[in-house]
């Protein structure tokens, strides 16, 4: 097991009556890229804004790499670099200007290579240009670009992509991908498009109602998600008889086209193919079907839902 | 906390319109001294400049809060200082440090602007006699009574994001300070004298007068009620900024 990295216990958070967060607790080790899963209101950003201080807590402790307590916390938060919600930064100073400020405020060398931190998030030749002048696409940018200042050992990421275009999110997706190869930098990270978040994310956790009720990794949900061997065949009697007596697989349903869909992940794809091409049935294609993180993740609160209902 | 004074130092001392306000506070007691040179003798309008001043530095106080500390909640720019790992204390001193620094500073080129004013339209006597006051311990208490406003504002911030909003508190705390005071003076009279002199609610501000007054024959109690009243504010302020969301 690596070095734990962020550790969350018990968090609780209330808004009022309600709970934002609701007994949440996570652990994320040094080379994680952890992506939070959750629909609008779940939990996501105030999980964040608690572990980065600018809310506080109900209950539960928090802690960065191995420190806890209000003193601890505040010296670990300087090896983190944070983006949660919109960014914001002061609208008549430059982009420069204001990285030029909070290389300040932090105790950087203000000589730092700002023009070049500013062309790794994809801001090249726009240092001079005021804030306010900025696009939304540009100011996510601006603000990924203050999150990776001062080279952090912890990034947490809210929305990264938010306004962004295509481009964008391809160059957000490589940044996050090269500083976790590179430098070994640790990535929490939430998205609304669950195939980004997917295609970058070693770790997910899912959070409902304030609650997590699901952690796992990538290879995990990825063989979650497999669920499905799907064969189009020119002879389905044949085939399903292939099926259940040489492979011994009774787990499956006929579709029209002669589309044969079995659920028993035991059946090997290489080996039912050869099966089925000695038996003399043609097999036009075999692959398999599974779920994405969307459907896994909508699958996952209607069964909480179900759960909830049987109590 | 002085990576902080030094990086809104720089923040607020590079944008040009804040040498709006550096110009017009040397402008504002010039004029005045230029334009009653001739109507009024010397002794009537050196004791109007205390009170000018002072009237002056506490609408200051307001904008310099507005540059300081506002500014930043306005623009929702603290959760980037907390995400960095600074202290919510530390960033709340730090801006009141910073608002007195630039108050020092202003005030600083007002009273050089109000001496040479002085000097050059009513003569060296009446400058070297304006330096004397300017310097004195009840001109320190003067500046301090200020930064009491200073203080207030930024506490009062912390609650109301709207500037006329905080105009309008302002009031009506100033209000009620009157009318407490008004009933304290019928029964501790003593008590209601010195209440009004360290919380800077009561008349402006006169070097001549704050000297006479009897509270302020300590000396150095005319300095330590505003500083300690400054402190105090302080460290209610920091307390309300340590409970915010950001």
């Amino acid at each position: 097991m690596g070095e734990i990295v962020l550790s969350a216990c018990g968090l609780s958070k209330k808004y009022g009556l309600s709970y934002a967060l609701d007994d949440v607790s996570i652990e994320i080790e040094r080379g994680q890229i952890f992506g939070l899963v959750g629909k609008n209101g779940a939990g996501k950003t105030t999980l964040m804004r608690v572990v980065c201080g600018q809310s506080t807590l109900f209950s539960g402790s928090v802690g960065l790499f191995g420190h806890s307590g209000k003193r601890g916390l505040a010296e670990a938060r300087t090896r983190v670099g944070f983006m949660i919600e919109a960014p914001a930064f002061y609208p008549k100073l430059s982009a420069r200007e204001n990285l030029k400020i909070y290389c300040m405020k932090r105790g950087l060398p203000v000589s730092e290579n700002l023009d070049g931190l500013l062309a790794s998030v994809g801001l090249p030749g726009v240092g001079g240009k005021r804030y306010s002048e900025f696009s939304l696409g540009m100011k996510e940018r601006l603000g990924l670009a203050l999150a990776i200042l001062g080279d952090p050992e912890l990034l947490v990421l809210d929305e990264p992509t938010n306004g962004l275009d295509p481009i964008g999110i391809s160059q957000v997706r490589e940044l996050i991908l090269r500083l976790n190869r590179e430098r070994g930098v640790t990535v929490l990270i939430s998205s609304h498009i669950l195939k980004e978040l997917s295609s970058v994310a070693t770790h997910f956790g899912f959070i409902h109602n304030g609650r997590l009720i699901e952690q796992l990794s990538s290879k995990e949900l990825h063989a979650r998600c497999s669920d499905a061997l799907s064969l189009t065949v020119d002879d389905v009697e044949k085939a399903c008889a292939v099926l259940e007596n040489i492979c011994g697989c009774r787990n499956y349903k006929i579709f029209p086209h002669n589309t044969i869909r079995c659920y028993d992940g035991a059946v090997r794809p290489e080996l039912l193919n050869r099966e089925l091409n000695e038996n003399g049935v043609g097999v036009s294609s075999l692959m398999r079907e599974g779920k994405d993180l969307e459907a896994y993740f909508i699958g996952l609160l209607k069964e909480g839902r179900a759960n909830a209902q049987l109590y | 906390m002085l990576n902080y004074i030094k990086a809104d130092l720089y923040r607020i001392m590079t944008r040009p319109t804040f040498y709006i306000w550096p110009l017009l506070l040397a402008a504002l007691p010039a004029a005045m001294i230029a334009g009653a040179g001739g109507m009024y003798p010397a002794g009537v309008i050196l004791a109007a400049i205390p009170a000018l001043v002072y009237a002056a530095f506490c609408l200051m106080a307001l904008i310099l809060t507005e540059h300081t500390f506002r500014e930043d909640m306005q623009l929702g720019l603290y959760k980037n200082d907390m995400a960095g790992g600074a202290s919510r204390s530390a960033v709340y001193i730090a801006k009141l440090i910073t608002g007195i620094l630039l108050l020092a500073l202003l005030w600083a080129v007002c009273s050089l602007s109000c001496i040479v004013s002085a000097s050059y339209w009513l003569g060296g006597d009446s400058g070297l006699s304006l330096l004397k006051d300017m310097a004195s311990l009840q001109a320190a208490s003067l500046f301090l009574r200020v930064n009491v406003f200073l203080a207030v504002f930024q506490a009062i911030s912390i609650v109301f994001k709207k500037t006329s909003a905080l105009i309008l508190v302002y009031i009506a705390i100033s209000a009620a300070m009157a009318y407490a005071m008004k009933w304290l003076g019928a029964a501790w009279p003593g008590l209601a004298g010195f209440i009004k002199h360290i919380a800077g609610f009561g008349a402006y501000g006169n070097f001549g007068a704050a000297a006479g007054a009897p509270h302020a024959a300590g000396g150095v109690a005319l300095l330590l009620a505003p500083a300690a009243c400054i402190i105090v504010l302080a460290a209610i302020g920091s307390m309300m900024f340590e409970k915010k969301e950001f």
